[in-house]
């Protein structure tokens, strides 16, 4: 890989991972099951 | 390029890569629908739909952790390199099988004779300001759809005509691909099932890629702050000794692209560290009868010029070494891709 595409690598990854990550444990936190 | 590469070609690793690839998923997809199928046997043609909605939903989700993960296992440790060989196809199914559990979805309102309700939540306007509630599909369809983009570009033509560069930025667009996945989940199916399997297969699935992506990127690090430069501009490698025979040991300027210093018995040449096919890792490949090999694909250079043999027409940049004081030194400016530059060690040096 190209320095550039590492660099966008390693900025990206920890973006992704904050973004989605929080994305996840606020759909996890906030869910209303419906009734069994 | 090898001289038996050819742009399109079914060898027989590639054979043996798809068949195990198209069984296991074969096995899935049917593990999943019978277990399912037996736990709770569908009482309708929409119940026995939405089985197979679930499988195919399933199995493209398990698939597409394990495509990300292959570039970083390959990046951490050479035994996964295999993996990567074929990756393409992998991907390409990938779509296939997330393109059937779409399918599957329209079927089944279809089947419910209710195909407006589904158009509804494409156009539910409202909910697109919501949180839980955010019509998930439209996540589900947005991935889909660069999963199409980048299974329609996957072929080499495409490799050619776009530039490695290029195509490799496009590509990079599966990781906005895989969050919207997981969000897809996250905002869906995780809403209405009360399984813990579905949350752990997220965090389990999600947590894994990241882990490995992160952890490759610090461990290169190192090597892409780049070395140190002598006074006269030239990067000290090492003894001739110490760069593996047939191997490489990979350096860079500070700032630089990265250099792959090969040696092979007492010749010392250096060439980029990018092949010319999919710009990958040339210093982690061997010299096999005097050509770089990559560890990718199997495209070869000659050490001595970095010109493909012929009759192939690829020539990388090389880059001049020396040994100085019983140390292998490398100049980081690059010569014109096909420059002559390998040197051959004094005696008693290797």
């Amino acid at each position: 890989m190209r320095r550039a595409h590492r660099l966008v690598h390693r900025a990206v990854w920890p973006f992704l991972a904050l973004a989605v990550g929080l994305g996840f444990a606020l759909a996890l936190f906030f869910r209303t099951l419906p009734p069994a | 390029m090898s001289v038996e590469y050819r742009a399109v070609q079914w060898n027989r690793a590639k054979l043996v890569y798809d068949a195990v690839l198209l069984a296991a998923v074969a096995l899935f997809i049917g593990g999943f629908a019978a277990i399912a199928w037996r736990l709770a046997p569908p009482q309708s043609q929409p119940g026995a739909l939405d089985i197979w909605l679930r499988a195919f939903g399933v199995c493209a989700f398990l698939m597409l952790t394990v495509v990300l993960s292959i570039g970083p296992l390959a990046r951490l440790d050479p035994r996964f390199l295999p993996l990567l060989y074929n990756r393409r196809h992998f991907g390409v199914l990938t779509f296939c099988v997330a393109a059937i559990h779409a399918w599957f979805m329209f079927d089944y309102y279809w089947v419910l004779n209710d195909l407006p309700k589904l158009a509804a939540q494409f156009t539910n306007w409202p909910a697109y300001g919501k949180f839980i509630g955010f019509p998930f599909k439209t996540l589900g369809l947005a991935a889909l759809l660069i999963l199409f983009l980048m299974a329609s570009t996957s072929h080499d033509f495409w490799l050619n005509f776009l530039s490695p560069w290029i195509w490799k930025a496009l590509h990079m667009a599966v990781y906005l691909a895989y969050g919207l996945v997981v969000i897809h989940v996250a905002l869906g199916i995780m809403q209405y099932e009360r399984t813990p399997l579905i949350p752990l297969m997220l965090a389990a699935g999600f947590g894994a890629v990241v882990a490995l992506h992160l952890l490759a990127g610090w461990r290169e690090r190192r090597i892409d702050r780049g070395a140190a430069l002598g006074g006269d501009g030239w990067i000290a490698v090492g003894p001739p000794g110490e760069i593996p025979d047939q191997g490489a040991r990979i350096t860079a300027a500070p700032g630089g692209e990265r250099i792959a210093v090969f040696r092979d018995g007492n010749i010392i040449g250096a060439l980029t560290n990018l092949c010319a096919h999919q710009n990958g890792p040339l210093g982690e490949g061997r010299v096999v009868d005097g050509c770089v090999t990559c560890p990718w694909h199997g495209f070869q250079y000659r050490l001595e010029d970095g010109c493909a043999p012929p009759p192939f027409t690829e020539k990388l940049v090389t880059y001049r070494v020396r040994v100085n004081r019983g140390v292998v030194e490398v100049d980081p400016r690059p010569l014109p891709p096909g420059t002559p530059a390998a040197i051959t060690c004094p005696p008693g040096t290797v």
